[in-house]
């Protein structure tokens, strides 16, 4: 069940709201608990031992937890142990295939794939579950002794399935105490009315002329209409990742609950430096934490400092898919940030219009590399986009008329809601008749296009 | 202060009010999806059941079916080449393949009537822009003459019942023949998808459109109405849409409509 459909928006969300705001205060956290686990069952009702697989883990990483706080001489093999046992279910489900992939052209040696559906939310959760084993055993904050708080922690429905990756403490002093405002809950309504927009009216719409794009087939579009199909890409990836996130703190607010930002308009930086620091905010801050400053950081010396960024970009390119391409992407991202450090970033700073053009020039790119996953089509759309290397099969060099005509107020639109005019609308604190009547109409504007059945599924549920 | 507190309620107040109202129509909906996909899951396992019943027994009945069927084939279809000035006067009726086949096909002297979402329960309705004006399909079918009209649908209505989609079917091929007496209709079968979506799909697997096929192809005479299946042509070692030749696992890659059509130029019935 995704945030975006009617289930959810109609039955799911209003009955535990209901159910949560009748449960006397004390009980409320076994609403929440009781809600996240119907909301995981539902969604992984096709493969149900995936349910299993989580409680499993849930239990196990509870006891880590304490056994890393109670037990000084142990709590390193116990942090080692959690964290083996975490990263080898995600091993198994996400990249052993990829792995047989490889030995497969290396030696002669026949292994069988295992083609398993990756378990609802298991790269978020994991890591998750990590930073906390890690927090612990530095004794940045006590384990959790309640295994009621540490389960709806872990599983809470607003992030599980595609975060925010959140530090668990933040949950889990909400877990203990938050006061209730109708001003936070209406705050919520809001931030959901928006993401739900972002989401449904921009992104799902948009990914539409994308996929139009590679279903024609990428060897046979002009090179215009591949320009503008990156474009569409870029824009369906922000509005979809954005719209998620912001309808998931919308939820937590609905419960009390403040979830931290993701985004924080990252299409108006000047450098991907910037970028990644308003980009999926919390998984960046996750590798900054968790493996950037371990390694050193940047206090080690130029050269030492390239390479943890090189190792934290190529692990951040395989955290979002077990293929080649997203390896390039992270390597890509790796060369720019480089240059960036290096010499560039200081001219991007200093002349934002050279900024603002090199980032307009470059975020598409990047994208698409991460969206082809197939390399060889990935050669043949470079091809397309740079077209004084390849041959060009195009069959219309004037399709992209067709879907400028379709699609461009879209394309306006979507220009408009990069600048701070969706984030102004999530946040604001006034409430006149303009911004009530665009809530009001974003939100039956999104029903109605649900209603007709003309969404996409979330982008990164693979994950 | 006081004042933006009150609006915030009075948006929240207005909010809620419009949710109670919409509630009900939405509900409505979500619940008579859900309903339609478990009937069509049962569907399926009932023509699983039906598969494997009949493999066991041989009635009287699918005895005199097979005999029917196989004479149809006895009957030579005599398929021609043909080039591209046979579709001078040909009318394609169909959804977003048939659209495809507009778009990359290269018969740009055939009529297109193709939209995609196009089905048989609301092809009456149906308005398409041909020759930049709007009409249904009505209209052209009685203002126009046609030496031969292809049709093909059935992909948007597999969720529904299939031996009522099967008699609407019907009901369109009679209204075409009623328009058009003199004209031959190649009923085209739908193409199938990979295996990759047909296993992992409730409504859209090629278990269901095989089903469907095997309905309508019983309204071919091979006297005026004759079956295509270009199936035989996309389709991998296993019956299903050969992986290379699509990326959404249901539509061909543009540049293979020219195939398509090429087939179709093998695949013709000279009109006399």
């Amino acid at each position: 069940m995704i945030f975006s459909s009617l289930e959810f928006i109609f039955i799911f969300l209003p009955i535990l709201l209901i159910i949560y705001y009748i449960t006397p205060n004390k009980y409320r956290n076994y609403v929440l608990l009781f809600g996240s686990i119907i909301f995981y069952f539902i969604g992984v009702k096709d493969h149900p031992a995936y349910m299993l697989l989580l409680a499993i883990s849930v239990i196990i990483n509870y006891f880590i937890g304490r056994l890393i706080g109670k037990n000084k001489k142990y709590s390193k093999i116990m942090l080692i142990f959690g964290i083996i046992y975490n990263l080898s279910f995600l091993f198994v489900f996400k990249y052993y295939d990829f792995v047989v992939s490889i030995i497969s052209k290396i030696s002669t040696k026949e292994i069988k794939t295992l083609n398993l559906t990756l378990p609802l939310g298991i790269s978020f959760y994991t890591f998750q579950v990590i930073g906390y084993l890690i927090d612990v055993y530095k004794e940045k904050y006590d384990p959790e002794k309640s295994i009621l708080n540490f389960s709806t922690n872990m599983i809470f429905f607003a992030k599980i399935i595609s975060g925010p990756i959140v530090q668990f403490d933040d949950i889990k002093k909400q877990l203990e105490g938050r006061p209730y405002k109708l001003s936070k809950f209406i705050q919520g309504v809001r931030y959901f009315i928006v993401g739900l927009g972002l989401k449904t009216i921009i992104a799902d719409n948009i990914g539409i002329m994308w996929n139009d794009i590679l279903m024609i087939g990428i060897e046979s579009i002009s090179t215009p209409l591949a320009w503008l199909g990156i474009f569409t890409y870029a824009f369906e990836i922000y509005f979809d990742f954005w719209g998620y996130s912001v309808m998931a703190q919308g939820i937590g607010k609905m419960f009390g609950i403040d979830i931290p930002d993701n985004f924080n308009l990252p299409y108006l930086s000047k450098s991907f430096t910037e970028f990644f620091r308003k980009w999926h905010i919390t998984l960046g801050t996750w590798f900054k934490n968790y493996i950037y400053i371990p390694l050193g950081g940047n206090r080690k010396g130029t050269i030492r400092t390239l390479l943890n960024l090189f190792i934290v970009w190529v692990i951040t390119g395989l955290w979002h898919g077990a293929n080649w391409n997203f390896i390039i992407w992270g390597i890509f991202i790796w060369i720019l940030i480089v240059n960036e450090k290096l010499w560039l970033k200081k001219y991007l700073d200093k002349y934002p219009i050279i900024g603002h053009i090199y980032m307009i020039f470059f975020i598409p790119l990047t994208w698409t590399i991460f969206n082809i996953t197939n390399l060889s089509q990935l050669n043949i759309m470079f091809e397309k986009l740079f077209p004084f290397f390849g041959s060009n099969e195009v069959i219309d060099n004037l399709d992209f008329v067709k879907y400028i005509k379709d699609y461009g107020i879209l394309m306006i639109i979507s220009l408009i809601c990069s600048t701070k005019l969706p984030k102004n609308l999530i946040e604001g604190k006034e409430y006149n008749w303009i911004e009530i009547v665009a809530l009001l109409a974003i939100f039956w504007l999104s029903v109605y296009l649900l209603y007709t059945g003309l969404s996409n599924p979330f982008l990164y549920f693979s994950f | 202060m006081k004042s933006m507190i009150n609006k915030s309620r009075v948006f929240i107040v207005i909010f809620l009010f419009s949710m109670i109202i919409g509630s009900p129509f939405v509900i409505k909906q979500v619940i008579a999806k859900k309903v339609q996909e478990i009937q069509s899951s049962k569907e399926i396992a009932e023509i699983d059941n039906n598969e494997n019943s009949n493999d066991n027994i041989e009635t009287v009945e699918n005895k005199e079916e097979e005999n029917k069927t196989s004479n149809s084939k006895k009957i030579d279809i005599k398929f021609e080449k043909v080039d591209k000035s046979y579709f001078d006067d040909a009318l394609f009726i169909g959804d977003s393949r048939t659209e495809g086949i507009s778009e990359y096909g290269g018969l740009d002297n055939a009529t297109f009537f193709a939209d995609t979402g196009s089905n048989i329960y609301d092809i009456y309705d149906t308005s398409v822009s041909v020759n930049n004006k709007n009409v249904k399909i009505e209209q052209l079918l009685s203002t126009n003459k046609y030496g031969k009209i292809y049709v093909m649908m059935g992909i948007n209505e597999l969720g529904y019942n299939l031996d009522r989609t099967a008699k609407k079917y019907e009901e369109f091929i009679n209204f075409i023949k009623g328009k058009q007496k003199n004209s031959i209709i190649y009923i085209e079968a739908n193409l199938h998808v990979t295996k990759a979506k047909s296993e992992s799909d409730k409504t859209f697997n090629n278990q269901r459109i095989n089903k469907y096929n095997e309905k309508i192809r019983k309204f071919s005479d091979n006297k005026n109405i004759f079956y295509l299946d270009i199936n035989e042509y996309f389709d991998d070692e296993e019956h299903n849409l050969n992986a290379k030749y699509t990326h959404d696992n249901i539509h061909v890659y543009a540049k293979y409509y020219k195939e398509w059509t090429n087939w179709l130029k093998e695949h013709a019935i000279k009109v006399n």
